[in-house]
């Protein structure tokens, strides 16, 4: 799972690609929790190039989200893919975090 | 080693004891059937022959594995196979060994259906393994303890089949009668898996077959739902969450009602083209506090299977590296065989044989419930 974050108009914006399977979100989520929580974040997340996602990378980002939104924060997650966004509406993730089709729709959503 | 009944046969080497007591260390050949560890050899100065011959020292009771196949040498401190002109061969990463190769450690080669992993560990380490591994069992025997057996009688049977990734795991179910009309099922799958997971999930199950949820009418999926998630919101349960499959069935009316949490769909075989998909929309239980969750309703006809499972039973991987999902799993159920005892078991072997090869990733539950 490789990870790429920037900043940019005080938007954090996050790329993953690989799979967030129990490896992956190990070698990411404190990583990910660093960039985001402590500064209160306004996070975008790119899922375009994530092929696969378990219960544990799902629980990565609502704990995440969570805490994003006790601290005014928070998180949007976009473009999931094929079985990625399966997952997604099969656990109604959208009903916790956010989930945009597109960067533009993303960024719309977390400035709001 | 010898375990009776089992396809692998190990003959021990002469090890010395001064060796296996200090910290050093050593190479071990670890045989993998099925995800399973099933023997474990020390590698020392005698080369080690396997095959399917009884004479060897690893016999493998597999078609595709030669009379007498592979060996294994330590030499210069290395583990090294070297494949004896075998008719099906020996494959490290997908490739065929030609020549005698190095095996670093935790790394395999495959051959049949089996693989060899090569494991240095010193001898303390194996002795606290070991250790490890029986206060694991006897918690994987509680948990399984837990599950109900089968029925094979009466109007409604059930078949289950049981396989966690890790010693234990976060998958759990039961089923059982409510009262004289009414019957109950239900599938539990914690985030994760492991001792974490186990536990959890041992938690819900205790909750679920006590009754003990304030207030709820177990009737009524939707209000178990809203009791559980209040009772198990995940900042109070070290971040867990669980999915959850819910399902009454009242024999009178042969009404199934209905409600799942971040779960997919139990599938409903009538003897239609294509079974009927059961979820009803909602997060997974302890994601959102005050989350209200409705049923939903269909009925079952005559000679119908209800099929409830884990998302470790089609999440699989194969052995091409292409992520597998439903549209595979379907096909396995509801076939000839479908309603009888052994049935969940041969789904699981069907689905192992979807998947590369080496543990599935995740816990294995598939539950099959016929109505007569």
């Amino acid at each position: 799972m490789k990870m790429e974050i920037s900043e940019q108009d005080g938007v954090t914006r996050v790329g993953l690609v690989g799979r967030l399977d129990t490896p992956g979100v190990d070698a990411i989520e404190t990583r990910l929790t660093a960039a985001c929580v402590p500064g209160a974040a306004r996070a975008i997340v790119d899922l375009s190039g994530v092929e696969f996602i378990g219960s544990l990378g799902l629980r990565m980002f609502i704990t995440i989200a969570r805490a994003l939104t006790r601290k005014h924060g928070k998180m949007v997650l976009y473009a999931p893919q094929g079985f990625v966004a399966q997952v997604l509406e099969t656990a109604s993730l959208g009903d916790i975090i956010p989930v945009q089709p597109d960067a533009a729709a993303a960024l719309a959503a977390v400035k709001s | 080693m010898e375990r009776s009944g089992s396809t692998v046969l190990v003959k021990h080497t002469t090890v010395s004891e001064a060796a296996a007591l200090r910290d050093d260390l050593r190479s071990y050949l670890v045989v993998i059937e099925h995800g399973e560890i099933v023997a474990r050899i020390a590698v020392g100065l005698e080369t080690l022959t396997v095959g399917r011959d009884p004479a060897r020292h690893i016999v493998i009771s597999d078609e595709k594995v030669s009379r007498l196949h592979l060996q294994v040498a330590m030499l210069a401190g290395e583990v090294v196979v070297e494949d004896l002109g075998s008719s099906n061969g020996t494959f490290m990463d997908g490739l065929r060994l030609t020549t005698p190769t190095v095996l670093p450690p935790e790394r395999w080669v495959q051959l049949g259906s089996r693989l060899l992993k090569h494991e240095r560990r010193s001898h303390r380490e194996m002795e606290r393994e070991a250790e490890l591994h029986r206060d694991l069992e006897k918690a994987r025997a509680y948990v399984q303890s837990l599950l109900p057996p089968p029925v094979r009688v009466g109007d409604v049977r059930t078949d289950w089949f049981h396989r966690p990734s890790a010693a234990l795991g976060g998958d759990a179910f039961s089923y059982g009668p409510l009262d004289r009309d009414h019957l109950v099922a239900y599938l539990v799958d914690v985030s994760g898996h492991g001792v974490e997971a186990a536990m959890h999930s041992v938690s819900v199950l205790n909750v679920m077959r006590q009754k003990a949820l304030s207030g709820v009418d177990f009737r009524d999926p939707g209000q178990v739902l809203e009791g559980l998630n209040a009772n198990f919101q995940m900042e109070d349960h070290g971040g867990l969450f669980f999915t959850l499959w819910y399902g009454v069935y009242s024999r009178s009316s042969r009404r199934l009602r209905y409600a799942s949490a971040g779960h997919h769909a139990g599938l409903l075989f009538s003897g239609g083209p294509a079974p009927e998909h059961l979820r009803t929309k909602g997060p997974m239980i302890g994601a959102v506090p005050g989350q209200r969750y409705t049923g939903a309703e269909t009925s079952v006809p005559p000679g119908a299977l209800l099929y409830l499972f884990s998302d470790g039973a089609f999440e699989v991987t194969s052995p091409e590296g292409r992520q597998l999902g439903l549209e595979e799993f379907i096909p396995l159920l509801g076939g000839p065989g479908a309603g009888t005892p052994g049935e969940a078991e041969r789904v699981y072997v069907a689905v192992r044989k979807q998947a590369k090869p080496g543990p599935l990733a995740d816990d294995f539950s598939v539950l099959a419930v016929s109505f007569d």
